[in-house]
């Protein structure tokens, strides 16, 4: 009388154990030999506090996926994970700024991840791909910057691009439809903070919810436009 | 940022009494909750900013309360007021447990509550069924129900909280429910302002058929599953167009339900068609969704007719299946869904036995020994295709070599001739080589980087598998037993410890009984007169039992010979001491013994009862991660293994 209405696919265990709504956030890191020294060491801490304030967050634990791309070159850390199971991986800055490629490389894993959601019926919010530079793409960005522009016009992904210090925050501009925002000096981990319970505020609305972010660009917020 | 409570507001109840806040406990969009000093049981919520409709609302509400809304409710209890006599929040009953979130999720649930079966599910999905029933017997409608509003505690009791966003029937004016959490709000309200809505029962109704579906459903919301048609199909939006994923109409919706998930009519019948009832399109036309007591009879009876598995004791089953289905669905997923519930077998007519029930806990073997395999026990050969791309290399390489030749000779040419003209040419054949070299680089760390990957991906395993599938949680239970099971062996020879130390301060006690009623004031000792008694007596020596060096030594005047007269006096009478055996131990002294005797004993048999099912099942659970573990790992070692030699043979030809 009992039978499964179809076989359980392989990775089908992660969504049985946690069938919540994902929300999947790409983060493509500039590794470039520039963010050498004390830009790379904050950077590594800051993803720290990342992981540490998801975990804190009942909602975010289950809901927050993360994946980790480093540029210079192009090189995939993790995979989409939640954060209980992400361990943050220690970043070494050498190369170049291949900028371009990093954002396709991520468009094209949330096309995956998307893909595995829907295989299994796992409902998901708008994906967010968050960059973070400290110089210019090296590469052709172009292509880069039209996929983004489609997809915002598409409300298929939400694309955020912050500037270290020697940003080149017009080519941000053009690459990003929100306004690119600048980092007050390394606080990357108030960034993260930030991104955090950004993401902990989405993953409580509702999947397809436009959701109001905490505005870091205020006196004391780690953020400036340039 | 926390306000420090040195902050905040004076606060007084209505009656003028003034109210301490204790410790924080939550903190949400409106509000802040807190413990309230000397009154354990209840707790205050101070609001964020100031509301005369919701002043109002609370108010009344305060007033409506009952026994019954309390006994399922946080229902505000009186109003808080600052000093200018202001509403700032209110009091409530505590609600001691869990998020419902917590109990429906697999992912959390075994951490965070005692025991989970599937009786216990059920039962607590009814108790949820039983506060909605009270709300809307009172009149009034919960509006915004969600996974966070409703907590659970250990036995499966419930309670509601947030009940300052209900919708408040006061004498027929409505006061509205402005919010609502759009994966639990019906068809009808989707896309759809809140403000300024009548809220109905038949709302609420949805909510609840969503909770319980992701209680019974492994946590699985009703409206999540694979969409036929193009595009995300987001949860409201399915909600909006009934396209429930589990139930009859699923497929003409583009629904299917998402693979491996139990089929609607998984517990019974009745229950499938409730659900169908809840989620249809007639559900909202029609106003008539399964009321809360529905709920109620059907899960009862449900709870009723389950069995439990032979093999499993964590397992119940609803008695239509042949085999257990939990046993097949923990295989397949490799998830650990239930705890296993300890029935205690300290019965009255069963004895317990220390042999017997050590006898089966050491006879519990431990978790296989199982190393994660080598990824480089035994060398691969390089792929095919890897071989193709080092021949191209090794061409190039002697393509390379001889151009660098050549363009040694042209330098050696130079040098002697001394022309000038070959420069250009010798750039351009350096620039060649060095392109060349680039290009190849550029592969090769390609391949490097994918070999990198795959690298971390297997040492993260490793440290997975230490973490999660090493056996010394099941050694250390073991010595944990073991502890419990010597304690216990020992408990006769404690009793006797105990026994001699009662008679010991037995016998204390009726010597001070016996040298108290020797007065210093009515004895003679040698050159102690009246006036140096007075003086004992001013510094509180008035007995035998008073007298010691070191009491009478601190008392002005009296040097080593008097004291020792003193201390010899008290000797004197110690000596004409008896104890009186028969006098005994005090009854009371006795029963306290025996008590404690008794409950060490009966917490270690609990302890070693339990202990035998609950090393099973860190092995099971053991053995279960290592298998989902080993599954990774024997992919990874195999791809492992051949980026290794593919990265090897590369570097040779480089
Ligand atoms: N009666 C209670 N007993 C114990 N804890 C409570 C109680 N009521 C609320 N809490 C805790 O305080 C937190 C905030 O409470 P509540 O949801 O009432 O606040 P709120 O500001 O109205 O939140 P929201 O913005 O979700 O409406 C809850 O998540 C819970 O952890
Ligand atoms: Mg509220």
């Amino acid at each position: 009388m009992f039978d499964f209405t179809d076989q359980v696919p392989f990775d089908g265990a992660e969504f049985a154990e946690n069938p919540e709504p994902r929300c999947p956030c790409v983060l493509l890191l500039d590794t470039s030999s520039s963010m050498g020294g004390q830009p790379i060491t904050e950077l590594n801490k800051g993803l720290q506090v990342f992981k540490d304030e998801l975990m804190s967050d009942h909602m975010s634990v289950k809901r927050v996926e993360l994946s980790v791309v480093s540029f210079g070159p192009v090189n995939v850390e993790t995979e989409f994970q939640t954060a209980d199971t992400f361990y943050p991986p220690t970043l070494n800055a050498n190369g170049m700024t291949p900028m371009g490629q990093a954002i396709e490389k991520g468009i094209e894993l949330i096309q995956q991840r998307k893909e595995k959601y829907r295989e299994n019926g796992i409902s998901y919010y708008r994906p967010w791909i968050f960059l973070i530079t400290d110089g210019a793409p090296t590469d052709n960005w172009q292509k880069a910057a039209k996929l983004i522009k489609d997809a915002e016009s598409n409300k298929s992904l939400m694309f955020f691009a912050v500037g270290v210090q020697g940003a080149n925050m017009d080519k941000l501009k053009q690459i990003s439809v929100r306004d690119p925002l600048k980092l007050d000096g390394l606080r990357f981990r108030d960034l993260f903070s930030w991104l955090s319970n950004s993401l902990g505020s989405v993953s409580r609305s509702t999947p397809g919810d436009s959701v109001p972010l905490e505005n870091p660009v205020t006196p004391g917020g780690w953020g400036m436009i340039e | 940022m926390v306000l420090s409570n040195a902050t905040l507001p004076k606060c007084k109840d209505s009656k003028g009494h003034h109210i301490k806040a204790g410790k924080v406990i939550g903190r949400g969009g409106e509000g802040t909750v807190y413990e309230v000093e000397g009154k354990p049981g209840i707790v205050l919520k101070l609001y964020h900013k100031y509301d005369d409709e919701r002043s109002k609302k609370i108010t009344s509400m305060s007033h409506m309360k009952s026994e019954r809304l309390l006994k399922y409710t946080a229902w505000p209890i009186d109003t808080v007021k600052d000093e200018g006599g202001k509403i700032i929040g209110l009091l409530m009953p505590s609600a001691n447990g869990k998020e419902i979130h917590k109990l429906y999720s697999p992912k959390n649930r075994l951490n965070d509550f005692d025991n989970v079966s599937l009786p216990f599910l059920i039962h607590t999905a009814a108790n949820i069924a039983r506060s909605f029933a009270i709300v809307h017997e009172n009149g009034q409608v919960i509006g915004d129900v969600n996974h966070g509003n409703i907590v659970v505690a250990n036995d499966g009791t419930v309670k509601l909280i947030d009940c300052d966003s209900f919708q408040i029937n006061t004498n027929g004016k409505l006061i509205f429910c402005k919010v609502g959490v759009a994966t639990h709000q019906p068809p009808e309200l989707q896309s759809k302002s809140l403000s300024n809505i009548v809220r109905t029962p038949n709302h609420d109704n949805f909510g609840i058929a969503i909770i319980i579906f992701q209680l019974l459903f492994m946590g699985r919301h009703p409206f999540s599953g694979r969409y036929l048609g193009s595009g995300d199909m987001p949860i409201e939006k399915a909600i909006e167009q009934h396209r429930f994923a589990y139930g009859k109409n699923a497929k003409q919706r583009d629904m299917q339900q998402p693979p491996g998930t139990l089929p609607l009519d998984f517990y019974s019948k009745e229950l499938a068609e409730l659900f169908e009832k809840a989620f249809s399109q007639s559900g909202s036309n029609n106003n008539n969704r399964p009321k809360a007591t529905e709920w109620i009879t059907v899960l009862e009876k449900l709870n009723k007719e389950l069995v439990s598995c032979p093999l499993n004791q964590a397992h119940t089953f609803s008695k239509e299946h042949n085999n257990c289905p939990w046993c097949e669905y923990e295989g397949k997923t490799g998830l650990v869904l239930f705890t296993a519930v300890i029935k205690s077998k300290l019965g009255t007519e069963n004895v317990f036995q220390l042999n017997l029930i050590w006898k089966k806990i050491s006879s519990i073997s431990p978790p296989y020994d199982q190393n994660l395999p080598d990824p480089f026990a035994y060398s691969q050969n390089p792929s095919e295709e890897i071989i193709k791309i080092g021949k191209k290399f090794k061409r190039k390489k002697i393509m390379r070599l001889s151009v660098a030749i050549i363009l040694g000779i042209f330098s050696l040419l130079l040098t002697f001739s001394g022309g000038m003209g070959i420069y250009p040419i010798g750039g351009v054949i350096a620039s060649i080589v060095l392109g060349l070299k680039k290009a190849k680089d550029l592969q090769f760390e390609e391949i490097y980087l994918g070999y990198e990957n795959l690298n971390r991906k297997w040492i993260s395993l490793l440290e997975r598998w230490k973490k999660e599938a090493s056996s010394d949680k099941f050694f250390s239970k073991l010595a944990e037993l073991n502890d419990y099971k010597t304690k216990y062996t020992d408990i006769p020879n404690m009793r006797t410890l105990k026994l001699k130390q009662l008679e010991k301060d037995q016998r204390n006690r009726q010597l001070n009984e016996y040298l108290d009623s020797f007065y210093i004031q009515s004895s003679n000792i040698d050159s102690i007169g009246p006036s140096r008694k007075a003086v004992l007596q001013s510094y509180g020596i008035e007995t035998a039992r008073d007298v010691s060096k070191q009491s009478v030594l601190r008392v002005p005047g009296f040097g080593p010979s008097l004291t020792s007269n003193l201390v010899e006096w008290r000797k004197n009478i110690e000596k004409r001491f008896s104890f009186d055996p028969k006098k005994g131990i005090p009854k009371s002294d006795m029963y306290s013994l025996e008590k404690e005797i008794f409950s060490l004993k009966s917490d270690l048999e609990k302890k070693l009862t339990k202990g035998e099912a609950e090393l099973i099942y860190i092995k099971t659970s053991i053995n279960t991660r290592r298998e989902i573990l080993k599954r990774d790992a024997d992919e990874c070692v195999q791809l492992l293994g051949k980026a290794k030699a593919n990265v090897d043979y590369l570097k040779n030809v480089l």
